[in-house]
């Protein structure tokens, strides 16, 4: 990755992130990483454990944006959520994984749309 | 937190009872179904939670396990849909149960969280109105069911319906058939059935013997006769190993 797509992904995460904040979500960890997976964002929101990925759209150039992740992206970001929570010693905890999609409309307009409960275990 | 619903599985011409387990955790989302489910019983979880969604109801968080008992057996079609959804329901306690006492639950989901029909149900009905009292069935299906008494046959169209049923806030009125005017109507159509294929196959007595005793067959192995002509369908008499086709 390059360091231009890394900064577009760290400007995101920081736009999620205040965006998260705003909606009463409490920010624990950003940026966590497992051997065989990273999680953008973990968050607590109210009895949930959110795990959120950031979706930043820099330009566009494909049509609308979706918060569709690869199974790829998912098992990355399932396991890491499991890995935190081991370390953590986090039991008995309901989780949730969020996905944050921002984008930029054709006038320029920057849009942040949050999908709760955008997947789960298969 | 523990759930268990009682449904049915049909194998050959009985049927026995299938104990619905659903176990639910705190931890990530998501859901496992066990004991040996075909693809269409392990599909039925994405039916589930879309029609929890469209009824109304919250899809609850959590880790779900859910075991189709005895686990020997393989668990086949869309029918542990209704009871899978209603028992997701009760362990998020979104509704209690006040009649889920010697209650079986049969129903295929679809999407919008309505009920459709399922196949087997005289099965079903027929072994296990000794051991129940009652079971919750698609309306489509009400009247197949009710053919076996001793059972009291609840029709059901939604899941909301069901849902509200099972916590007591509606009542539904058992579906009842008159059996002694049913099997009258039986009787003439199978009498008129005869007479026609006498016509066509010139009523020749072994040929009108013999389509007797296919009709006869016919009932017990529930064929439909063909809609133009009365005559059951050749292939499917094959199939119930009553006639041969060369």
């Amino acid at each position: 990755m390059g360091k231009e797509s890394y900064e577009i992904g760290q400007r995101g995460e920081d736009l999620a992130a205040e965006y998260l904040a705003n909606h009463g979500y409490h920010i624990l960890s950003r940026n966590f990483r497992s051997q065989q997976g990273e999680i953008d964002l973990i968050a607590s929101d109210r009895d949930f454990m959110v795990f959120v990925e950031v979706k930043n759209y820099s330009f566009r150039s494909f049509g609308l944006p979706s918060a569709a992740i690869r199974r790829e992206k998912r098992q990355s970001i399932i396991h890491a959520a499991r890995t935190y929570l081991y370390r953590n010693r986090i039991k008995n905890k309901n989780c949730r994984f969020d996905v944050v999609a921002i984008y930029r409309r054709l006038d320029g307009s920057r849009v942040i749309e949050l999908f709760q409960n955008a997947f789960f275990l298969t | 937190m523990l759930v268990k619903i009682a449904s049915a599985a049909v194998l050959g011409l009985e049927a026995y009872q299938v104990e619905i387990e659903i176990d639910s955790s705190r931890g990530l989302p998501g859901q496992s179904i066990v004991g040996l489910p075909d693809a269409a019983v392990r599909e039925s979880r994405d039916r589930v939670r879309a029609a929890i969604e469209n009824s109304g109801f919250e899809f609850p968080p959590g880790y779900f396990t859910i075991n189709l008992a005895p686990a020997n057996t393989r668990k086949e079609g869309p029918l542990y849909d209704l009871p899978i959804a209603l028992g997701m329901l009760l362990v998020s306690e979104q509704i209690t149960a006040i009649e889920l006492a010697d209650t079986l639950v049969v129903g295929e989901l679809s999407l919008d969280g309505g009920v459709r029909p399922v196949s087997g149900l005289l099965a079903i009905c027929f072994s296990l109105a000794k051991s129940h009292r009652r079971i919750l069935v698609p309306k489509e299906n009400a009247a197949e069911a009710a053919l076996i008494k001793g059972l009291e046959v609840i029709p059901v169209s939604s899941l909301k319906e069901a849902a509200e049923y099972l916590s007591g806030q509606t009542k539904i009125k058992p579906y009842q058939v008159d059996l002694e005017k049913l099997s009258l109507q039986l009787q003439n159509a199978k009498e008129r059935r005869i007479d026609r294929a006498g016509e066509l196959l010139g009523s020749h007595p072994y040929i009108l013997k013999r389509i007797w005793e296919i009709n006869k067959f016919s009932y017990q192995y529930n064929i439909s006769p063909c809609e133009n002509c009365g005559n059951i369908n050749l292939m499917d008499a094959n199939f119930a190993g009553l006639v041969e086709i060369n």
